[in-house]
């Protein structure tokens, strides 16, 4: 359950190939993991309040390597809650010697401080996340419609929808990543980073997972918008030594969105998300810093209806304690802001508990006090607690 | 019932007569299979003691320590494992006791390739002296030079190991198979647990 953070495991955990795994056969080893989790969620909204409990098996997944010398690959197939069966990852890797990789396929972004699976994260949650509607605006649909991010009357947002704004997920591309023992340098183009539209150039079917969320900030409410993108990422780790390791990584997208109606009209959202983080790590304590910006230029000429340029600020700061050789305390603060329009703290407190090296319990309460700097708009805290029980293989 | 003569019957006499001529026919092959396999077992250790030599003797006219620079390092730890490398084939070789057939349809060098690069590979951590140079400190390279690749591992999920290999020969007896552990903390080793030779 670490982060990746430690560098020769960490930064390059998206050029490398380093996983659990069981040698079915010299060239094929399978590895994986379950996270099943209760859940315990109270959002004391402006004038309502929402609690929920859950119990439930929130995501299996199968990790399998093909190692056939200096060409790899990984394919990694996941069942979630909330989104049922899909392919995680699949690429496929091409060592070209002297630290040198090439690869292609369908991978995780290098971006951001906390890992992408449960197997690699501290606490039960992320940072700039909730279990609860406070990241979420699909109640605002009440507020007149004005200019500024966001504050369209027709938006229809799914729950988390300023968390899926920060930083870049996975997506498909071709990149080339290099390696040593004390730094990493990674350069990738992709055919997205925030609105991926899983395929490199061209005009896609209005098909896309994100189309609501590019709905809702270029007033476009038309489904057979056709969206392209493409974007490049570039990422760069170094060990300083002593015990600090030092990442900065940015993300360029540019995402054109043709509303099928009137060719003439062409909108476009040019996305910039500059990250940077440091981790110290010091006897039993590791600390940890991230800074997350992220812009969303929105250029719609003639539409009333889109918003204002989106600007998000995040950023988190950690402390970790091992106080034996199974357990550990985190405590760690993250905020995301939203320039002109919402602003979250997240307190959280979690310990975990590793019963066994591939079976762990890890323990969470976490708070979040959100503010939408809108008048008239509701504000809230939340109370959330976890417990996680993790087994990899 | 008549059988012509060109299909001879299987009597206990013709049985007889084979299992003595036999031995004799095929003895002389038998004896230069051993006969190469010796000479290249001591080829093998000539050149595995040749490298020792010209190790022990680059590293005496080394300076001081500190003076000594990343490349020169490299270059040596580079040499030492090709010296390991011929250990292990030497050591391949000697446990099979220079009886590797000759019938093979690949010939009496690529069986003997095979046997060093793949079964040597994959079984040396059974082993006893090879876990001896498995130690906390080294590197995940050093332990797979010395054991081979794990048959399976895991990123551990406790806060002061990062990944552990295990070393099992069965998986469903734990009471009658080899179980070895090595845990890796930033890429070195921390605990060492050892099978029950």
């Amino acid at each position: 359950m670490k982060n990746k953070i430690v560098l020769t495991a960490a930064f390059f955990a998206a050029s490398t190939f380093s996983f659990a795994e069981i040698a079915l056969t010299e060239n094929l080893s399978v590895g994986g993991f379950v996270d099943m989790s209760y859940a315990h969620a109270d959002d004391d909204r402006d004038n309502a309040s929402d609690s929920n409990n859950n119990y439930s098996l929130d995501q299996v997944e199968l990790t399998f390597g093909l190692d056939y010398g200096v060409v790899t690959a990984q394919i990694d197939i996941e069942w979630t809650d909330a989104n049922g069966s899909a392919i995680d990852q699949a690429f496929t890797t091409y060592d070209l010697g002297n630290g040198f990789k090439v690869t292609a396929g369908r991978y995780d972004s290098m971006l951001g401080f906390e890992a992408f699976e449960a197997t690699g994260l501290y606490q039960v949650s992320k940072a700039y996340e909730s279990n609860t509607n406070a990241f979420a605006v699909e109640s605002f649909g009440f507020i007149p419609a004005v200019a500024g991010p966001l504050g369209n009357p027709q938006i229809n947002f799914t729950a988390s929808d300023i968390s899926s704004l920060i930083a870049p997920e996975t997506n498909n591309g071709v990149k080339v990543t290099y390696e040593d023992g004390t730094q990493f340098f990674g350069l990738s183009l992709q055919d997205g980073g925030i609105f991926g539209d899983n395929r490199l150039g061209g005009d896609s079917a209005a098909n896309n997972a994100n189309q609501g969320l590019i709905n809702s900030f270029t007033g476009i409410f038309n489904n057979n918008q056709e969206i392209s993108g493409y974007a490049v990422e570039a990422a760069y780790a170094r060990d300083l030594g002593n015990g600090f390791n030092v990442f900065v990584g940015a993300l360029f997208e540019e995402t054109e969105i043709d509303q099928n109606v009137n060719p003439d009209v062409e909108t476009s959202v040019d996305t910039t998300v500059i990250n940077a983080y440091v981790t110290y790590e010091t006897g039993a304590w590791l600390f940890a810093a991230e800074i997350m910006q992220s812009e969303h230029d929105i250029d719609a000429p003639g539409n009333a209806l889109a918003v204002d340029d989106i600007n998000i600020d995040s950023f988190l700061i950690m402390a970790n304690y091992t106080y034996s050789d199974q357990a550990s305390v985190t405590a760690r603060i993250s905020n995301v802001d939203v320039d002109n329009f919402f602003d979250a703290t997240k307190f959280t407190v979690a310990h975990l508990y590793a019963i066994t090296d591939n079976l762990a319990i890890a323990a969470e309460i976490s708070t979040t006090d959100y503010d939408y700097e809108r008048a008239g708009s509701p504000d809230g805290d939340t109370l959330e607690g976890a417990v996680e029980l993790l087994f990899t293989f | 019932m008549h059988y012509p003569l060109k299909y001879m019957r299987i009597t206990l006499l013709n049985t007889y007569a084979v299992a003595l001529i036999a031995p004799v026919l095929f003895a002389p092959l038998c004896a230069a299979d051993a006969d190469a396999a010796i000479d290249r077992m001591a080829q093998l250790e000539a050149r595995l003691i040749a490298m020792e030599a010209r190790l022990v003797a680059a590293e005496q006219v080394q300076p001081v320590a500190s003076n000594v620079s990343e490349a020169r390092i490299a270059e040596l730890e580079s040499r030492l494992a090709e010296a390991e490398q011929e250990t292990s084939k030497v050591k391949a070789l000697a446990a099979t006791g220079g009886n590797i057939p000759s019938s093979s349809i690949l010939g009496r060098g690529a069986t003997f390739d095979i046997m060093a690069n793949s079964a040597w590979r994959k079984l040396r951590w059974t082993q006893p002296e090879q876990w001896e140079a498995v130690r906390p400190g080294i590197s995940a390279d050093a332990v797979i030079d010395a054991l081979g690749k794990p048959p399976r591992s895991v990123k551990s999920l406790k806060p002061r190991v990062d990944e552990v290999f295990f070393y099992e020969t069965n998986l469903g007896d734990r009471n009658n198979s080899l179980r070895g552990k090595v845990s890796f903390r930033k890429g070195k080793v921390t605990t060492v647990q050892k099978p029950n030779f």
